[in-house]
Parts: structure tokens; C-alpha cells; sequence
């Protein structure tokens, strides 16, 4: 029996692409094929030329790489994406990237003919998708909230809840691009966002960045502005529920589930309202958090759940809250992507890793 | 029954400790020194919360905790607050401080901390302050108090709304350690404040008014030996200047003080160039200046003052200091806190994809 083929499709220049092929070297396994997404969205590359029956193939994130990036949202249906400029940070189109990245997977899983998956392309899509998850996953999740469409809408329904501050986050977005935490002060009439969105007013109207400092908004224009774009591109609201303390900070977790199974975690400590590592956060290995036995059953219950609701997707990484009050893990979200934690190691794998050990034991069942 | 274990290594220095009581455990965590965090666990009978407790012992000391017998290292210690999914169910601070009151703890309470409350953005702990003065004789044994440790998780530190703490000192007159976090509608005392024992001070807020520093620069606390002010910005209630602080860098002010903090200050580098020359350096063994927006024109005079050399400690962690100069300080023979240095550069957008 001819050995299965590894094949990735991603960006070649990525850190990302290094660390698969480094896993697969230490796992005794020959190099991956590489596929770079702009060979495929440039029409250089059909998949059913290179690719085998039986081969194992694994899609990596399109980040980083603006070309890729003008090439999805020209995909998505935006005209013109050719000439947008390459500036770090600008959040384009957040919408039409998500619906031109949906194309392209449909385009991949429908070309890729007979091979295995590490993530399906359709799962993948699915993860990115934030109301679809919540709305696959409502007993693990926070409760959803209405649908909004603008700002006036939000504040209006802001205004009559009790507690007021939530999360508004981009549908389909990652590394915290386009989320905002937004308090309103019933007494006096104040409000206040925390946004990795910074705003650059120019004389071509707003341009929208994703900073690393957060950036804090107390002026209603500015916050209006914020929202109105987010929820034009698409954006939900959800409660802001407090999260668990260790020593001065708050912090979530980042658990990569493997094969079902919970494998990687690691705690992210924040003093403000975003957790996210790249934002300057510190990690936090798990067991200093001192969890109970019990609180872990229930994040293994909440990885398993989450991971069947993906049946195709081998692995998948997953934001959990722990709320303050000692209520039930929830989760905040799936990333496809979300196994990028280098040198966090479990059982003496890390996840890349852990990841092919979980692809080649699944081979030696099918064939056993 | 009750067991209460410590944890020491290099980093940490904690505690936890379980209680049972019939098919409830009454579990509480923290570093050594506060109250810690409580968590309480209800279980179908008492064989199960037995069992659970042996279980999580059982892992206590795989970890390297010690079960410590020694009462004297334990502070009766007990925390209170509303929850926010409490505050939507109606409860309140008020109705906690009131049952509180009323139970047999309260007698043998040392320490006490009062978490967040309900609405903090809009409204102060004043009517369960108000009942704790009335009442003293129902806390005989309190040292300790802490009125808003709430974080940014709760409530915009900002925003949390304050009380009026004047009767608190006469009610109280063994108290030893005072904690304040919110400057909003704080007033400490609305005449001369005086207090025989107090030792520790803190006043941790987003902006301190200028009535709160000139009621603590004039107030009469001889057994001072801790003061901890969060200076603040403008935009949250610090309407003072730099004359405000003068006082506290006189050597006498406090006769006992050994520690004193003017920390998250906008005008971090003026106070460091102050106080780099002023008297009271001569009896401190801890300056802290952290959290500020020192940089290197602060440390350069602190490194110039020939006084900071008589302290123990000085902190200046979350600070705008060059790699030069955090190396200049790591070679004085005083122990120098100059973590957490913030990023000097501009480089600060991301691609979204990264993750």
C-alpha cells in the first residue's frame, strides 16, 4: 500500500507552513506538498492536477499575506481589490472577505476529489461562522442576543437592560479584528468601548486598523462610528459576562482540542477586557490556576461536545470563559486556526505535532 | 472541619483552604496577606462534599502545599459582594451586609472585604458602611477593611461609585488597614481626620480628588507606616497638581510611614524629580512610582538622588524607561522592581489572521 502524501495548502512564507513541516520531520514523515493559496486563487494551480486519492491534506490560515488577501475579497465580489493599498492593519471588508474565503473553501473541498482531512473546509467555514456556532452550540455558549443592525438599534436595546455591557464582535473575524467591549453608565448617561479597532478619520472618510494597544472610547460619535461600521459588516452583540480571576488578572482559556480529545491549554491574562496573546498578554500555564478536578471535567465535557459538532475537523482551537461566579465553562468561540502556540507542549507534543500523531493513528485504524 | 494549607515557591506565596460543613464546601485561595477568593460548592450528600474534599487535599499536596496548623498564620478573613447575576436577580449588598452582621463569624472577623455591589457605577455601599458603623460592637475583632475590590471585569474602576467614610474612624477605632478603590463621590472624613492605629492606607482609584489628598495630608495618623495612592488622571477625578503631593515628601508627616506610593501618575517623571531630593526618602524602606508614565527623565533623577540609596525597595514596574536605564537600576545595591516596561514603539497594528 502506497504511503498517504501529506499536502498543505497555505502560505509558504508563514510560520505556520515551517512548524507543520518541522512536525512531520520529528514524526518520521517526509516533507509536506505545499500548495500556496495565491497559486490556487490565481488559477496557477488545479487542485485535481497535483493532488492524489488518498492523500492527507491540511489547510492553514490565508493570513499575513496581502496578496492572498486582495485575491479572497476579490473572490468575495469586491471590485477593484486589486488596487487597494497594502497598509498593516486595515480591516477591509470584513464581510466580503468572509464571503470570498467561503467561496474558496467550497471551491477546495469540491476539487480535493478523494483525500482526508485534517479540518473540512466546510467545518472550517462553519468555525469562522460566530452566530452559526452559537447557534450550533446554544447550551455551551452565552445566550444570543438580538440581531442588530446599527448603532441607534444597539443603544436603544442597551439602554433597557439591566446590566449593560456587552461584546460586539465581527461575525466572522479572528485574533480579536473588530471586537469591542462597551459599558453604558445608566446614571449618568456615560459610555465607554474598549476596541482593537482604531479609527482614522481621513479626507476619504473613516479607515478602520486593528491596533495591539487597546484603544478606549468615551466620545458617543466615535463609539457610534465604531459600531455602525461593525454592524454593517456584520457584527453580534453579546453579554459582557465577568471572567475568572488569577492573582491580579482576569483571564480565559485557549484549549486546543485534538481528535476529540482536550490536549493543549493554556490560560491568557489580561488586565483589560481582551485576553488575546499577540494584544501583550501574558500566558499562564494552566496549573498554576489551581482548577478543581471538577472544573475540568466540565471543560473536557465542553471540548468533546464542541469538537462532535465537527465531525469532519480533526482539531480545532477553543476560546473558554470561566465566569467569576463559579458557573459552567462556556464557550466563546472555535478557531480552525487556532492551534498556533508555539512550544506549548502536552504529552511531550506540541500541537502541529500532535496533530499528525492524531492523523497517522487514525490511518493505522482504518487499515487495521 | 476545617484545613488550611500554604504554598511557597520562588513566584507565589498563597494560600487555600477547605471548610465542610454537612454536604457544603467552603473552598478559599489567594496569596498570603489577603482575604483570597472564596468559592462555595454544594454536593447531593455529605459522603460526596467528604469525598470531593479528600480528592482536592489529595491534589493540594501533590502540588507541594503544606497543611499548616499554626492559627496565628490564619486571618479570619471574609469577603462579600454581589455577583452581577446576583445584582440582575435582585439581590443587594445591603441585604449581605445585614446577614452577615447577624451571624456568629462576624464576632471573629479580622478581615473584610467588600466586593463589588449592585449598580457600583451608579450607586455607593453607603447604607452597608452606614450599618457597620451603627453597629461596631458586631465586629469587635475587625483589623482589616477593603471597600470595592471589584475589577474592570465588574465595573470601570472610574465609574465605581464611593461613600462617605467620616463616622468609619470613630466606629472603628482598632482598625488597622483601610482600603478604598473608587474616587467617585469618596469623601474620607468630613472633618480632621484622626486615627490612633491605622497603619495602612490605599486608595486606589482612576483619578484621586484633591480634597481626598489635603484630607490625608493633614490628617493625624501616628501609627501610619503604609500609604498607597493611586494618583489617577484628570478625565477621572484627579483635579490636583503636583504642590498637592509636596507634603507627603516631608520626613515627619507620618512619623511610622515606610512605605509610600504615588503611583499610575501622568506626571510620574515630575513626582520622581521631587522627590528624588525630598526628606521623607530618609525614612522609607519601599517608594513606589509604579505604574505610571515614568520615563527616562524621572529615573535619571532618581538615580542621581543620593537618598534612594537608603531605602530597601523601589518600584517601578509598568514604566516608559529605556533598556539603558532599566540596566542603570539593576545595578544599585537596593532591590529595584523595573518589570513590565511598556512598548516604546509605534508598530502597533496587526494583521487580523494571526491567530
Amino acid at each position: 500500500m502506497q504511503k498517504s502524501r501529506f499536502v498543505l495548502i497555505g502560505n509558504p512564507e508563514n510560520r505556520r507552513v515551517h512548524f507543520f513541516q518541522e512536525a512531520l520531520q520529528q514524526a518520521g514523515q517526509d516533507a509536506a506538498l505545499i500548495i500556496p493559496y495565491l497559486s490556487i486563487l490565481n488559477g496557477e494551480c488545479e487542485l485535481p492536477d497535483v493532488l492524489r486519492d488518498g492523500d492527507t491534506l491540511r489547510i492553514e490560515s490565508p493570513g499575513e499575506n496581502f496578496a492572498v488577501e486582495k485575491k479572497i475579497l476579490s473572490l468575495g465580489g469586491l471590485e477593484n481589490a486589486s488596487g487597494l493599498e497594502d497598509e498593516r492593519g486595515r480591516i477591509y471588508h470584513p464581510r466580503l472577505w468572509f464571503q470570498g474565503f467561503s467561496k474558496l473553501m467550497t471551491s477546495i473541498a469540491q476539487q480535493a476529489g478523494n483525500v482526508s482531512w485534517f479540518n473540512h473546509p466546510d467545518d472550517i467555514v462553519s468555525m469562522f461562522n460566530k452566530p452559526l456556532c452559537k447557534y450550533t452550540l446554544p447550551a455551551l455558549t452565552l445566550p444570543s442576543l438580538p440581531v442588530i443592525s446599527s448603532y441607534d438599534e444597539f443603544f436603544a436595546y442597551a439602554e433597557l437592560q439591566a446590566y449593560s455591557r456587552f461584546f460586539i464582535k465581527l461575525n466572522s473575524s479572528s485574533s480579536a479584528s473588530g471586537i469591542v467591549a462597551y459599558e453604558h453608565n445608566k446614571r449618568n448617561g456615560k459610555e465607554q468601548a474598549h476596541s482593537t479597532v482604531e479609527i482614522v478619520h481621513g479626507l476619504d472618510g473613516e479607515r478602520y486598523y486593528n491596533s495591539l494597544k487597546i484603544k478606549k472610547y468615551t466620545a458617543k460619535k466615535e463609539i457610534r462610528n465604531i459600531l455602525n461600521f461593525l454592524f454593517t459588516e456584520g457584527a453580534m452583540v453579546e453579554s459582557w459576562i465577568p471572567k475568572a480571576k488569577h492573582e491580579d488578572s482576569s483571564y480565559d482559556l485557549r484549549v486546543v482540542g485534538i481528535a476529540g480529545q482536550r490536549r493543549h491549554a493554556i490560560a491568557r491574562l489580561s488586565r483589560g477586557p481582551m485576553t488575546n496573546l499577540h494584544l501583550g498578554n501574558q500566558r499562564c500555564a494552566v496549573d498554576e490556576l489551581e482548577l478543581s478536578t471538577s472544573t475540568w471535567q466540565e471543560i473536557d465535557t465542553l471540548v468533546e461536545k464542541t469538537m462532535q459538532a465537527f465531525p469532519r475537523s480533526l482539531y480545532a482551537g477553543l476560546d473558554i470563559l470561566l465566569p467569576r461566579n463559579g458557573k459552567s465553562p462556556v464557550l466563546l468561540e472555535a478557531n480552525a486556526f487556532g492551534d498556533l502556540l508555539p512550544n506549548l507542549l502536552h504529552n511531550a507534543e506540541n500541537t502541529y505535532l500532535a496533530e499528525i500523531n492524531a492523523v497517522l493513528e487514525r490511518q493505522r485504524l482504518a487499515y487495521a | 472541619m476545617k484545613h488550611y494549607f500554604e504554598y511557597q515557591d520562588s513566584k507565589s506565596y498563597k494560600f487555600w483552604q477547605v471548610e465542610i460543613e454537612a454536604n457544603t464546601l467552603n473552598v478559599k485561595y489567594g496569596k498570603i496577606g489577603t482575604a483570597g477568593q472564596e468559592k462555595i460548592s454544594s454536593f447531593d450528600t455529605p459522603e460526596k462534599a467528604q469525598k470531593e474534599m479528600e480528592k482536592l487535599i489529595s491534589e493540594k499536596t501533590k502540588k507541594g502545599y503544606v497543611e499548616k496548623t499554626d492559627a496565628s498564620a490564619k486571618k479570619v478573613a471574609r469577603r462579600i459582594g454581589v455577583s452581577y447575576d446576583e445584582a440582575e436577580e435582585g439581590k443587594t449588598l445591603l441585604e449581605k451586609v445585614t446577614a452577615f452582621l447577624d451571624s456568629a463569624q462576624a464576632t471573629e472577623v479580622e478581615s473584610l472585604v467588600i466586593a463589588a455591589w449592585e449598580e457600583a457605577y451608579d450607586c455607593g455601599p453607603q447604607e452597608s458602611l452606614d450599618l457597620m458603623i451603627a453597629n461596631p460592637g458586631k465586629l469587635p475583632q475587625l483589623k482589616e477593611l477593603f471597600v470595592g475590590d471589584m475589577d474592570s471585569e465588574e465595573c470601570e474602576i472610574s465609574w465605581i461609585t464611593q461613600a462617605d467614610y467620616t463616622k468609619l474612624f470613630a466606629a472603628f477605632p482598632s482598625l488597622e488597614r483601610l482600603h478604598i478603590k473608587g474616587s467617585k463621590d469618596l469623601i474620607l472624613s468630613s472633618h480632621p481626620l484622626t486615627h490612633e492605629h491605622l497603619k495602612a492606607l490605599t486608595i486606589e482609584c482612576g483619578g484621586l480628588p484633591k480634597d481626598v489628598i489635603e484630607k490625608i495630608a493633614t490628617a493625624q495618623l501616628p501609627n501610619l507606616e503604609y500609604l498607597q495612592l493611586y494618583i489617577g488622571v484628570d478625565e477621572y477625578g484627579f483635579d490636583g497638581k503636583i504642590d498637592d503631593l509636596r507634603p507627603f515628601m516631608q520626613k515627619g508627616l507620618f512619623p511610622k510611614l515606610k512605605h509610600l506610593g504615588l503611583v499610575d501618575s501622568e506626571f510620574a517623571n515630575e513626582i520622581a524629580t521631587e522627590i528624588a531630593q525630598a526628606s521623607v526618602l530618609e525614612q522609607l524602606e519601599t517608594l513606589d512610582l509604579s505604574m505610571g508614565t515614568l520615563s527616562d527623565d524621572g529615573g535619571r533623577a532618581l538615580l542621581e538622588s543620593s537618598k534612594i540609596a537608603g531605602l530597601k525597595k523601589l518600584d517601578l514596574h509598568y514604566h516608559y524607561l529605556s533598556n539603558d536605564m532599566i540596566k542603570e537600576f539593576k545595578k544599585l545595591s537596593i532591590l529595584v522592581d523595573v518589570t513590565d516596561q511598556q512598548d516604546l514603539e509605534d508598530e502597533w497594528r496587526y494583521p487580523a489572521v494571526t491567530e
